[in-house]
């Protein structure tokens, strides 16, 4: 019979404990830098679009005139190319990935406006604004269909 | 008279990382003529440049291939670069080779491992790819991605790794080269593989030369050619680079070449880690390519060479960009080699190229 | 950086000029085609050591090119996939796979000028305007 070569880490493997995580009994492992998902910090943001424009996925949508930024973190790829071009750095990337989930469905995420005025008009699809109060909480959300919770948006 | 069978090999079998179809013709269980047939990935990425502003194109590029995905963004790069006369800094350039030799490492263990999974030796496949984990966290570590690392752009890369970061990174390959010996060893020296590997898929010199073969499959013949000793970009530091050259020209003198040249790439990213000059990351890319206006330029994929040609219209969309793979010049040299193979032999000789069929296919 | 070299050339100097570069020892890298005004202009790449040299020349939808397969014979791959996707007929390529390479739901997909391309175009418009048998205001305008 030949020679076997691997005998050694073969042996010396037997008492080791798995290479592999047990995951999901152990949580998953990130880094600082990983590129999980994207965040804006809305306060910040000035719904210029360029991160829009930039998009390679096109997975965000900013309206300006609503006042409103939205992502699809389905069709985002995590590249990070919204997050270098952000003029007033409000876009961040956090390490967690986004849940799977059953159905694919946007983030939206509606700038607050100083004050209301007059009327809207009837009908139109306009996500509720919150009146901005001197030491205000965060603005209210779109109400989203029901989906099972997700780390990050 | 022998009789004639014709067995489809591919597009789905357990050796190929990625779909081929052959049809080999049998002559009792020895081949006689091997016809490839290509076309099962091909997603029309060359049709898309024109679609896409050339600067975001570089995120399709690296999505192109799952293992050469980081030589693909800087080949992009480098030759959008060269239509637009941008001079990348000195530090972009040094980073963008550390990572692209940190993912030759990982292309090369990754094809150790399949290359002991197509012998059956599965214990050794797990242990390279125990050993790729590592540099893959390095990845995650350094750019945030563990495959695709969308750290190239044009102009420079996006994001720094510090010296006190590089330095551990030389101490983590450091610690990987001795159980990297044992596994070299292994497949050097190990009988069992060498029955596998010795005297399959020969391929002479004069062949090698007429069949215009490039990379590892090139020099395992004796064609001593790498793009690397040209001095482009960051490999311009280097003191001095030989490349790797086997002169068996089998399946043994390929995984040979291929053994070594990790050991070679551990050793330039220690050179340039301690070369590296500080400065800027990146410049910023204004306007768009001149109308008329062409570039090529080569790359030293862990395959071979990588040709990229891209042509300018005035507009922020290319009028065409291309990419020739490495693996599309050698297949005619797989094909000739798989003549006269043992039918046993066909998975090995096929993995011997190294193929990557998706960036051929593009 | 690479030596940016280009040779503009005629389609009957090409088999010399190639004839040429394999005798010298140089070695074949890429042919590409790419779509010009309805024309189809094809690159010819060859490499020693640092030196790459590239050819271009123009042809239009209906010229036929000479294969290189006899001379370079891994230039049968670049053959067959300009062929595919831009519509280019080459003169002696073996192996030829007839349009079978990369097998693409619209022909000559790069090369919308082609022959082929224009042949599908003209078969979908008259497919366009046979009015469709089955559907229901068809059958009422028929009856009554």
């Amino acid at each position: 019979m030949g020679s076997f070569r691997l005998t050694k880490m073969s042996l010396r493997n037997l008492g080791r404990k798995p290479a592999t995580r047990p995951y999901p009994q152990q949580p998953a492992r990130y880094t600082p830098r990983t590129k999980g998902h994207i965040v804006n910090n809305i306060e910040l943001c000035i719904l210029c679009s360029i991160c829009q424009k930039r998009c390679p996925a096109t997975a965000l949508t900013v309206n300006k005139a609503q006042g409103t930024w939205t992502i699809n973190p389905f069709s985002c790829v995590q590249c990070g190319t919204c997050v270098r071009v952000c003029p007033k750095k409000s876009l961040r990337m956090q390490p967690e990935y986004t849940a799977a989930a059953a159905q694919m469905h946007d983030c939206t995420l509606v700038k607050p406006e100083p004050a209301l005025d007059g009327e809207r008009s009837l009908g139109s699809e306009r996500p509720q604004r919150s009146e901005r109060l001197p030491g205000s909480e965060r603005p209210q959300r779109k109400p989203r269909p029901e989906r099972p919770s997700r780390i990050g948006c | 008279m022998a009789k004639h069978t014709v067995i489809p090999f591919g597009p789905q079998h357990p050796v190929l990382p990625e779909p081929l179809h052959l049809d080999l013709v049998l002559e009792d269980e020895r081949v006689v003529e091997a016809i490839p047939q290509v076309g099962f990935i091909h997603r029309g990425l060359e049709k898309l440049v024109e679609k896409r502003d050339f600067q975001t194109f570089v995120n399709i590029t690296e999505r192109i291939c799952g293992i050469c995905s980081f030589g693909h963004s800087l080949g992009y790069s480098q030759t959008i670069e060269n239509l637009m006369g941008v001079e990348v800094p000195p530090r972009a350039e040094v980073l963008r080779v550390i990572w692209h030799e940190l993912s030759r490492v990982h292309s090369h263990l990754l094809w150790l491992g399949l290359l002991a999974d197509a012998f059956g030796f599965e214990n050794l496949f797990m242990q390279c790819w125990r050993l790729r984990e590592r540099i893959l966290d390095i990845f995650e570590r350094t750019t945030g991605g563990r495959v695709i690392l969308s750290a190239c752009n044009v102009g420079g890369v996006n994001q720094d790794i510090t010296n006190e970061d590089l330095r551990g990174i030389v101490h983590i390959l450091e610690g990987l080269v001795d159980e990297y010996n044992e596994l070299v060893n292994t497949f050097l020296t190990d009988s069992s593989v060498a029955n596998r590997l010795r005297g399959v898929g020969y391929l002479s010199k004069d062949q090698a030369r007429d069949f215009c073969t490039v990379g590892p499959f090139a020099r395992a013949s004796g064609i001593a050619e790498d793009i690397r000793s040209y001095g482009y970009g960051g490999y311009g530091l280097l003191s001095a680079f030989e490349p790797v050259v086997a002169e068996e020209g089998d399946g043994y003198a390929r995984c040979k070449v291929r053994a070594l040249e990790v050991l070679q790439s551990i050793q330039i990213i220690k050179e340039l880690v301690e070369k590296i000059p500080d400065g800027e990351l990146s410049v910023r890319v204004k306007g768009s390519p001149v109308a008329g206006s062409v570039a090529v330029s080569r790359l030293e994929q862990p395959r071979g060479e990588c040709f990229y040609y891209a042509k300018g219209n005035g507009s922020k969309y290319l009028s065409r960009f291309r990419i020739r793979t490495p693996t599309a010049q050698n297949v005619a040299g797989m094909v000739h080699t798989l003549q006269g193979c043992d039918f046993a032999d066909v998975p090995l000789n096929i993995l011997t190229i190294d193929p990557c069929i998706s960036c051929t296919e593009r | 950086m690479d030596p940016q070299v280009f040779f503009d050339s005629e389609l009957e100097q090409l088999l010399l000029r190639v004839q040429d570069y394999q005798q010298r020892g140089w070695r074949f890298v890429n042919l590409c085609g790419s779509s010009v005004e309805g024309q189809v202009e094809l690159l010819y790449s060859f490499a020693q050591g640092k030196q790459l040299e590239n050819l271009r020349l123009l042809v239009s939808n209906e010229q036929s090119v000479p294969s290189l397969s006899a001379i370079f014979v891994n230039s049968f791959f670049f053959e067959n996939e300009t062929h595919d996707l831009f519509g280019v007929n080459f003169k002696g390529l073996a192996p030829n796979f007839g349009g079978r390479f990369y097998p693409t739901s619209v022909p000559t997909p790069m090369n919308p000028a082609s022959a082929q391309a224009q042949a599908r175009l003209q078969e979908v418009e008259a497919l366009a305007q046979v009015p469709s048998p089955s559907s229901p205001e068809q059958q009422e305008r028929q009856d009554g």
